[in-house]
């Protein structure tokens, strides 16, 4: 028995909480993994998502290997490199470019799932890490994530290791090592693991007596970003240049909201409201309020710092969303996607559990309420995440073909056949679609890539859109086929 | 069961005492000196505010002061009000300004008396500083905007909703009778009005008149609409065909128009300040010993707030304006006061987490606020000067120096090429009620989108032209 389960009150939703607590623990996550493959199945056959990152990832893994350079490592980019050595290993050996790396985010993107409800479990009930863990499997923003040649399906479940194993009641010197490699490699993956390294170092210096774990796990968890820092500054005489190379793009991308505390809260709340909408959110703050002042949250009421540890872990989902927000408003973040809200948003998914449990119990007109709305969003939500995140509503976008650049330039992509537009179709066999405005940043390298190293542009499709500054920089094998006060089209030369 | 109707459903005592006469007169100077400036400056670029002057001057122009358009969405009372206010002092821009700028601060005491509701005298006055001092009542109040003129009046009724006594019930009817007239809002208040009366008046034939007078102004507009358009609810109907171009995106789509009413909801109550507005909501239910008006009193702007999401999923709200939240955010202030009290009381904290938020917030939210309202960031909005239709469009404008659109100086704030686009659209509304043959036409130019109306009768000269919008002289500045 837990101990939420004494409050509950025979009502639809947990009569299937006890259905689904009721099975083993492997049948329960195998069941999810299979869930998971048949919902992702649809997902890889499908093109690529709608944004360059995704291909500018894997070109950067796959050009070196053409030359033949399978160690090289671009410092200058701002992106860090282990995603991009890890892409490339795949490449090596399957020698294609799209479906392994798809494929390898796939794989370990499912290891996730049995890790997020070994996390969940040290801090909830067995019951709502389950129901968790069942929302996190089918989480869209997760499923297209863990489909893609985009770091973050790759990111998650290492971060994940490490919080499960830093959450457990008991900590060795075997688990911790675990978390320490985990978050090492987590950190030349995403800079997101370089804010969790502070809170790693706590449980090492307030779980552990021996001042040599205590050295030995600071310093190699900073292995990692002091190399990558070094390097960089080498190559660019500029110790942060990863961090001071977006500034430039994000006073021009973000402009409204830089140094705009309202507008940037605005912002961040805005993209939040679009991964949980409304109702979850309020139910997830109403479980990480109840949770943080729920005195069985902290088992080990008479060791402060571990009470201390246990807190600062339930708040890390504020923690991330509110460095996005800093970085929003620092104008070191060039734009905001919905996955930068990922880590943040993932973790919140068992609090909504937790607070609808809550509400029930506190208020339960109010929290049936707010499940029932939450249900009925969710055939829109998931339709609107998908086409968000997926096929991208660029062309068919209300708001874009309100503006005349854009909407002559889809005027102009309509002429021809439909797939000319489809940016989403693999470049290899088809075209590259650059929608405008959006990754000028991305731009540059794919021109780096294709100009200095000499790429072989078969890579590229027959269409390029750019932004009018950077046309120039693309020209190489393509000619301008339309051209208006914003934008370019450039089409390949074919002998 | 009359016996547990009273027990649970008696009124609070109105109490007054020097100190709240002074905190409510105080207010009231607060808002004289805030709102003045406001009547000193141009109007707001919000073309609604010039079609309802021009929609009460013109039949006032032409002695036909009892002139309704039953044909139009716009419903009559103010239009009404304001040739009141002609008759006394015909200006055209002035009185409607200063009509509404009067009636703001007669809104003051009438909202510490709504507030007395849920708080207590100290809070209560709390709240009214907050009413005084929110940036979208201060500019509502000194256009000619149906907003600021609605509020006393449903203020009138939501007050009659926490009395039981027969004056008050009065006078919550008539009140509610003149907003009824004035916006559509008001409408709202009718279930709780009948439950009200149904609770609290003794005898049935008193019961009857009193729910039929609630009913006389809709019931009226609905059959005289009825009889000059031939459908019935045609002020709704009317906006079904430009919503469905507009907020296409949002109709029978619940996140989404969850999403767009949350995240505007959130430019006028920032983050903290919603977050008060939860607890507040929450822990209210949570009161013992609870009366059913304070029941109501919390749930009010969530059911406002409601019904304009169902209007945007139903495809009956061709825009959404800051305005429109104006009576929700209204609602939310004694529910924000009472969840930060809470918060106050119990955890200390994260009250003054919130409150610094919240203070750190209000420069910009204040910033912000002005430009959104008044429209002032059109011209100096950077994101707009790409969109080069547009920006000839408003070039043009700006070069002609006109009585209406000049006011835009301050650049620099976010703004949407949609919400400029609204604006033009909206302005051709200007098409349907200005004579173009009148000498005394107070409207220089009107900016129409180009094939959102037929304008190939007209005999106006074009003034510019692009491929998107036309500018046309009208008469006065012909002259």
């Amino acid at each position: 028995m837990t101990r939420h389960q004494g409050h509950h009150r025979p009502i639809f939703f947990l009569k299937i909480s006890s259905v689904i607590a009721a099975l083993p623990e492997w049948v329960y996550l195998s069941a999810l993994v299979i869930v998971n493959t048949w919902l992702s199945i649809p997902l890889l056959k499908s093109p690529m998502i709608a944004e360059t990152d995704a291909y500018a990832r894997a070109f950067q893994a796959w050009q070196p290997l053409v030359t033949g350079n399978l160690q090289y490592i671009e410092f200058l980019n701002g992106w860090l490199p282990f995603h991009i050595l890890l892409l490339r290993g795949v490449f090596y050996f399957t020698h294609d470019l799209w479906t392994s790396g798809r494929l390898l985010t796939f794989a370990i993107s499912s290891i996730g799932i049995p890790l997020f409800y070994a996390y969940t479990h040290n801090y909830f009930s067995r019951n709502i890490a389950r129901i968790s863990t069942l929302m996190y499997t089918i989480f869209p923003l997760r499923l297209i994530l863990g489909t893609q040649t985009l770091s973050e399906g790759v990111f998650f479940p290492l971060f994940l290791l490490v919080l499960f194993v830093l959450t457990r009641p008991h900590i060795t010197h075997k688990t911790l090592t675990i978390a320490v490699i985990g978050g090492a490699v987590a950190s030349g993956i995403r800079y997101d693991m370089w804010f969790l390294l502070p809170y790693i170092w706590l449980h090492a210096l307030w779980r552990f007596n021996s001042w040599k774990t205590k050295t030995l796990t600071i310093i190699a968890s900073l292995i990692v970003p002091l190399w990558w820092t070094i390097n960089t500054n080498i190559q660019s005489r500029n110790l942060f240049s990863y961090a001071t190379q977006k500034i430039e793009t994000a006073r021009i991308g973000i402009h409204p909201e830089y140094f705009n505390i309202y507008l940037a809260l605005h912002n961040v709340t805005d993209i939040l409201l679009n991964i949980l909408p409304m109702p979850f959110l309020v139910l997830s703050g109403i479980g990480l309020f109840t949770m943080l002042h729920d005195k069985k949250t902290y088992p080990s009421k008479k060791n402060l710092k571990l009470v201390l540890l246990r807190f600062l872990g339930l708040l890390l989902p504020l923690f991330y969303i509110f460095f996005i927000f800093i970085q929003v408003f620092a104008g070191t973040m060039e734009w905001v996607p919905q996955r930068y809200l990922f880590i943040s948003t993932s973790l919140l998914l068992p609090f909504i559990i937790y607070g609808a449990f809550s509400l029930l119990n506190f208020r339960r007109n109010i929290g049936i309420m707010l499940i029932l709305l939450s249900l009925c969003i969710l055939p829109s939500y998931i339709k609107h995440e998908y086409t968000e995140l997926t096929t991208n509503s660029f062309p068919q976008d209300y708001n874009m073909s309100l503006t005349p650049d854009f909407w002559q330039l889809i005027t102009y992509l309509k002429q021809y056949p439909n797939r000319q537009y489809q940016y989403v179709s693999l470049p290899q066999s088809d075209e590259l679609f650059i929608p405008v405005g959006y990754f000028s940043s991305h731009l540059e390298i794919l021109t780096h890539m294709m100009g200095d190293h000499e790429v072989a542009t078969d890579n590229v499709g027959p269409h390029i859109v750019t932004e009018k500054p950077l046309s120039h920089l693309l020209t190489t094998g393509y000619r301008v086929v339309y051209e208006d006060d914003h934008c370019s089209v450039l089409e390949k030369i074919t002998e | 069961m009359d016996r547990y109707i009273a027990k649970r459903f008696h009124s609070y005592h109105i109490p007054f005492s020097w100190i709240v006469g002074g905190g409510v007169l105080i207010c009231i100077g607060i808002a004289a000196l805030f709102g003045y400036p406001y009547l000193t400056q141009k109007l707001v670029a919000d073309p609604d505010a010039y079609g309802r002057v021009l929609h009460a001057w013109l039949p006032f122009e032409e002695n036909n002061f009892w002139a309704i358009r039953f044909d139009d969405d716009w419903l009559p009372l103010h239009s009404l009000l304001l040739r009141m206010g002609f008759v006394v002092w015909p200006s055209f821009y002035f009185t409607p300004q200063v009509l509404t700028f009067l009636l703001g601060l007669g809104s003051i005491p009438l909202f510490y008396l709504y507030s007395r509701g849920t708080l207590m005298a100290s809070h209560a006055l709390i709240a009214t500083l907050l009413f005084t001092i929110l940036p979208m009542r201060v500019i509502l109040s000194s256009q000619p905007l149906t907003e600021g003129m609605l509020l006393p009046f449903v203020l009138l009724a939501a007050i009659s909703l926490t009395q039981k006594s027969h004056l008050w019930i009065i006078t919550g009817i008539i009140g509610f009778s003149v907003a009824s007239g004035i916006r559509y809002e008001a409408w709202y208040l009718l279930p709780f009005l009948w439950y009200h009366i149904i609770n609290h008046v003794d005898r049935w034939w008193a019961r009857v008149i009193a729910l039929i007078s609630t009913c006389t102004i809709p019931a009226l507009w609905i059959i005289g609409t009825r009889i000059h358009t031939g459908t019935w609810f045609s002020f709704l109907s009317n906006r079904v065909g430009i919503s469905s171009q507009s907020m296409e995106p949002y109709i029978y789509n619940i996140h989404r128009s969850l999403h767009l009413i949350t995240t505007n909801l959130l430019y006028i109550l920032p983050l903290p300040i919603l977050i008060f507005a939860f607890v507040g909501t929450i822990i209210y239910q949570h009161k013992p010993k609870l009366m059913q008006f304070q029941t109501i009193i919390t749930i009010l702007p969530w059911y406002y707030l409601f019904i304009l999401w169902l209007q945007i999923v139903t495809g009956t709200m061709e825009w959404l304006a800051p305005r429109f939240y104006f009576l929700i955010v209204i609602f939310f202030i004694p529910v924000i006061v009472h969840g930060a009290t809470h918060i106050y009381r119990t955890k200390k904290i994260l009250f003054w987490i919130l409150i610094i938020g919240t203070l750190m917030i209000m420069p910009q939210y204040i910033t912000r606020q002005q430009h959104a309202l008044t429209y002032n960031a059109l011209l100096g909005d950077s994101p707009f000067k790409k969109y080069a239709a547009a920006w000839e469009v408003v070039n043009f404008i700006n070069n002609r120096n006109p009585h209406a659109f000049t006011y835009a100086e301050p650049p620099g704030n976010n703004y949407d090429f949609v919400t400029m686009i609204s604006y033009f659209t909206k302005t051709s509304m200007f098409a349907n009620v200005l004579p173009f043959g009148s000498s005394s036409s107070p409207t220089p130019f009107i900016i129409v989108e180009k094939g959102e109306i037929d304008t190939s009768s007209w005999p106006l000269p074009t003034a510019m032209d692009n491929a998107y919008f036309s500018i046309y002289l009208t008469a006065t500045n012909k002259k």
